[in-house]
């Protein structure tokens, strides 16, 4: 199995489950509390600084790499710091974003947000290294002698944390709690008169899918020894909301589905031939075909594949009687004409 | 002292910049009702067109920016009509068009990228001289780039008030479903709203590539919020506000690099942004009548 | 001679429907009042007359045109203008502006076009005193006003107009009437839909009585004053039905 093709079912199963991380997560924010977090990636990549910082030693300015912390603690530790500084600025992004407005306006602070991360984290070389990014993170069980198959070796680590993160999705997406962010989502003004806090509901929510994308992002720190800037480019976030429009909204299972055929496009252009002159082709085109997919999928069925109802009974949208729809749409008419 | 002055300078000539592609985008939001993330990328596909036609047609800066915007125009109305219109005829809302302008935004990077790589480019080759105008210092660029905006605001405003065309996208922009009962033919003029616009962000992607010297594939994805900026602090659909919100944002932009490092002053702009959308999504402007 | 003929009319909202089954028809300077409990469809037979609202069964004929399957801006075309309740004007365009809008159909013809709007501010003064004013600082009658002006530019032959007095000053709502009197005065046709029963029975020539979306009443008002309009307005109906006849 250490044969080419072999290392290359591995890495894709390790870009699989970090992307079915990074995409159960989204599930809870967008999928479930239906907050078009554009951000996203932000949380990602401040998982993985967080947690490259935490497992890394101090800074060594001999060899440029200049970062904060640097408190060489071992790497389980160092996710959960990934998952905690992450969910710490997302409660401090949710703070910021998530008041009432139209959900597009919150999309647009919520992309300003990342954009100010963005340039805070380029420009400061003292924070993550600056654009260089960080290197030399200590990699999990790496010895001289694997480097080689190391994908072999990080896969079971990307198993039992995608295992664990999964039965959490799960139990949330049962729980009362689960029920509570849907009901928000599909008639804020409805929860807001039963009396549910709708701002702080979704501020949870928004803290613990900024969490699992804190742990996807010090997985991928680990497995890849180095994070910069590149690898967290706004346009990233399409490939994460394309898993869960694929899969559809609301349910962790989807987004399994959803990040598997993102990930299996992601990984399979690696198939293209590189052409030397265009050394950017094989990205050009994967950056193509995810945008050519999410639009598609957005087109033809924008609930998604599955619909929310796969293996548990919600309510939703479409279960509302039709006098609240009729007088919704009257409603809205009204305010049209 | 002088570099404030300076500073005011430049943000006079930003502002010329930022008013052109802000005013494309708060006509075509107005009359849309959802944001067109991939407008950002008509700014660079823009300036793109202008130096193949620059270096491989030999035309000047004004002829070739003149006909790379006019094809950006065509481009701007096949997407609207061909893509974006189809969307909204299914039903899509404001949320889910942002996640399909932002995937086209996407697309867009993707085919740029493959066509012109991600290398810097360079609009304006010639020496530059500076002028003194008043308290300020001009490069012969910037004093091109304050002329061409205020040209094309100029006429802007008088095809919004003066034409039959220009009015009816300013009742689209006002109320779609009141324009149709008065018997506008809306999608005759949502389509002269896409090459318009189109149009604009071209010459903004143009004008903002001569400001800047050098650009490159992330030119109008970067400055996409600055413009945004603008289009919210002015009121959405309100040309006249929006001209404001770039004086504004423009000025703000690069006074605050007396206070600030000028790596962060784009997130001036930023902040700006989400301050508006928070306290005052409505924008500065006066409130007539439009939600 | 009718210049309206509503026929068997059903319409609503996804694919529920509200109103069931109404015919009438609507003579030329005739107004025609349409009146009944909230809820009972009253907007909703207007919008799907005018087209904003998907027919779901019946038909609309205009001055002998069937304009069923034609959308809004079309049946503008045919000469049904209609009049929405609430944002009937361009807010950010001026009064003159609103109206050179209204006479879009009139084409490219500028002069045209100002002479059209000279006439139609010749015959609403209050208009004509804030001609650049923006409509969305107008007061709510004067809006209203505006709103009807708009849609005489274009000479329609059947005017609908949704509760053109809701929520104005008394003496505003005078004026108002006064105007659709003399717009009716001038051959067209007017159907109005009114919240004032008393106001309505003053002023129309025809009275439509809808409750729960089918007609439960029709007549001139002389007619209705048989009937007790409060019990059935609570959906009570009338023995001798005029329906039946």
């Amino acid at each position: 199995m250490n044969s080419v093709i072999g290392l290359w079912i591995a890495n894709a199963l390790v870009n699989y489950g970090i992307l079915a991380l990074i995409a159960v997560g989204l599930n809870v924010s967008f999928g479930m509390a239906g907050i078009l977090d554009l951000a996203y990636f932000l949380f990602v990549a401040i998982g993985a600084y967080f947690g490259g910082v935490v497992a890394m030693g101090p800074p060594d300015a001999s060899i440029l790499l200049n970062h904060i912390l640097g408190l060489s603690m071992p790497w389980p530790v160092a996710i959960v710091a990934g998952a905690a500084g992450a969910g710490l600025v997302g409660l401090l992004a949710g703070l910021i974003a998530l008041r009432r407005l139209r959900s597009d306006y919150l999309a647009i602070v919520m992309f300003a947000l990342w954009s100010i991360g963005y340039d805070l984290i380029t420009n400061s070389s003292g924070l993550f290294n600056g654009l260089t990014g960080l290197f030399n993170v200590p990699q999990p069980f790496s010895t001289a002698t694997n480097a080689l198959t190391y994908p072999w070796v990080f896969l079971p680590i990307v198993v039992v944390v995608l295992v664990i993160l999964v039965v959490i999705a799960l139990g949330l997406e049962r729980s009362a709690f689960g029920r509570t962010l849907r009901a928000v989502r599909d008639d804020p003004d409805l929860a807001e008169s039963l009396g549910k806090p709708i701002v702080l509901i979704r501020i949870r929510a928004m803290i613990v899918a900024c969490a699992f994308a804190g742990v996807a992002g010090a997985l991928t720190v680990f497995y890849v020894g180095a994070y910069n800037p590149s690898a967290w480019s706004i346009f990233e976030t399409v490939a994460a909301f394309g898993a869960i429009l694929i899969g559809g909204r609301g349910n962790v299972f989807g987004a399994l589905f959803g990040a598997f055929v993102i990930s299996t496009v992601s990984d399979g252009v690696q198939f293209i031939p590189t052409i030397l002159s265009r050394s950017t082709l094989t990205a050009d085109i994967r950056e193509a075909l995810l945008a050519i997919l999410l639009m598609l999928v957005l087109f033809m069925n924008p609930r998604g594949i599955f619909s929310e109802r796969f293996g548990i009974r919600v309510s939703d949208g479409s279960t509302l009687d039709a006098d609240v729809v009729s007088r919704r749409t009257s409603s809205q008419d009204g305010a049209k004409s | 002292m002088l570099a404030l002055w300076h500073s005011i300078g430049f943000g006079l000539v930003t502002a010329s910049v930022l008013a052109v592609a802000s005013v494309g985008l708060t006509v075509q939001f107005g009359v849309n009702n959802y944001v067109n993330i991939s407008y950002s990328q008509y700014m660079t596909l823009g300036a793109f067109f202008t130096w193949d036609l620059m270096n491989y047609g030999h035309w000047n800066l004004i002829v070739a920016g003149v006909v790379a915007s006019l094809g950006v125009g065509v481009v701007s109305l096949a997407i609207g009509k061909g893509i974006l219109n189809q969307f909204v005829r299914r039903g899509a809302q404001a949320a889910q068009m942002l996640l399909v302008t932002f995937s086209l935004a996407l697309l867009f990077n993707a085919i740029m990228a493959t066509a012109w790589g991600a290398n810097p480019f360079e609009l304006s080759m010639s020496i530059q001289t500076a002028h003194h105008v008043g308290p300020f210092l001009f490069t012969d660029a910037q004093l091109d780039v304050i002329g061409l905006s205020a040209l094309l605001l100029v006429g802007t405003h008088l095809l919004l008030t003066h034409t039959r065309l220009g009015k009816a996208m300013r009742a689209l922009s006002d109320n779609k479903a009141l324009a149709r009962l008065a018997g506008i033919r809306t999608s005759r003029v949502t389509d002269a709203v896409w090459f318009l616009t189109g149009f604009l962000a071209s010459v903004g992607g143009i004008t903002l590539a001569v400001e800047v010297a050098s650009f490159d594939l992330n030119l109008g994805i970067n400055f996409f919020f600055v413009v945004m900026a603008a289009v919210i602090v002015g009121g959405i659909g309100r040309p006249y506000g929006t001209m404001l919100g770039a004086l504004i944002i423009g000025l703000a932009i690069e006074v605050s690099t007396n206070v600030i490092p000028a790596a962060y002053k784009l997130d001036v702009a930023f902040v700006i942004l989400i301050l508006i959308l928070l306290f005052r999504p409505q924008g500065l402007s006066r409130i007539v009548g439009k939600a | 001679m009718t210049l309206l003929e509503a026929t068997d009319i059903s319409a609503g909202y996804g694919r529920l429907p509200i109103v069931h089954g109404v015919s009438f028809d609507c003579a030329p300077g005739g107004i025609t009042a349409l009146i009944g409990p909230n809820g009972a469809g009253k907007s909703t037979l207007l919008k799907s007359i005018g087209g904003v609202v998907e027919l779901m069964g019946g038909s609309v004929v205009v001055h002998g045109r069937d304009v069923s399957h034609l959308a809004a801006e079309d049946r503008v075309r045919q000469g049904l203008a209609f009049v929405p309740q609430t944002d009937n004007v361009f807010p950010t365009l001026s009064v003159v502006e609103n109206l050179e809008m209204g006479g879009y159909l009139l084409g490219r013809s500028r002069r045209a076009v100002r002479a059209r709007v000279d006439e139609v501010l010749a015959f609403f003064p209050d208009l004509r005193v804030a001609q650049k004013k923006k409509a969305g600082l107008l007061s709510g009658g004067q809006r209203n006003m505006l709103a009807v002006a708009r849609a005489l530019m274009v000479n329609p032959k059947v005017l609908m107009l949704d509760e053109p007095t809701a929520g104005l000053a008394p003496a505003y709502v005078a004026k108002v009437w006064n105007q659709i009197d003399s717009v009716a005065a001038s051959g067209v046709a007017i159907l109005i839909v009114e919240q004032n029963v008393d106001e309505a029975l003053v002023h129309a020539s025809d009275v439509l009585l809808l409750v729960a979306g089918k007609l439960a009443l029709q007549g001139s008002p002389r007619d209705l004053a048989r009937y007790d309009l409060s019990a059935l307005f609570l959906g009570a109906m009338p023995e001798d039905s005029l329906l039946a006849e």
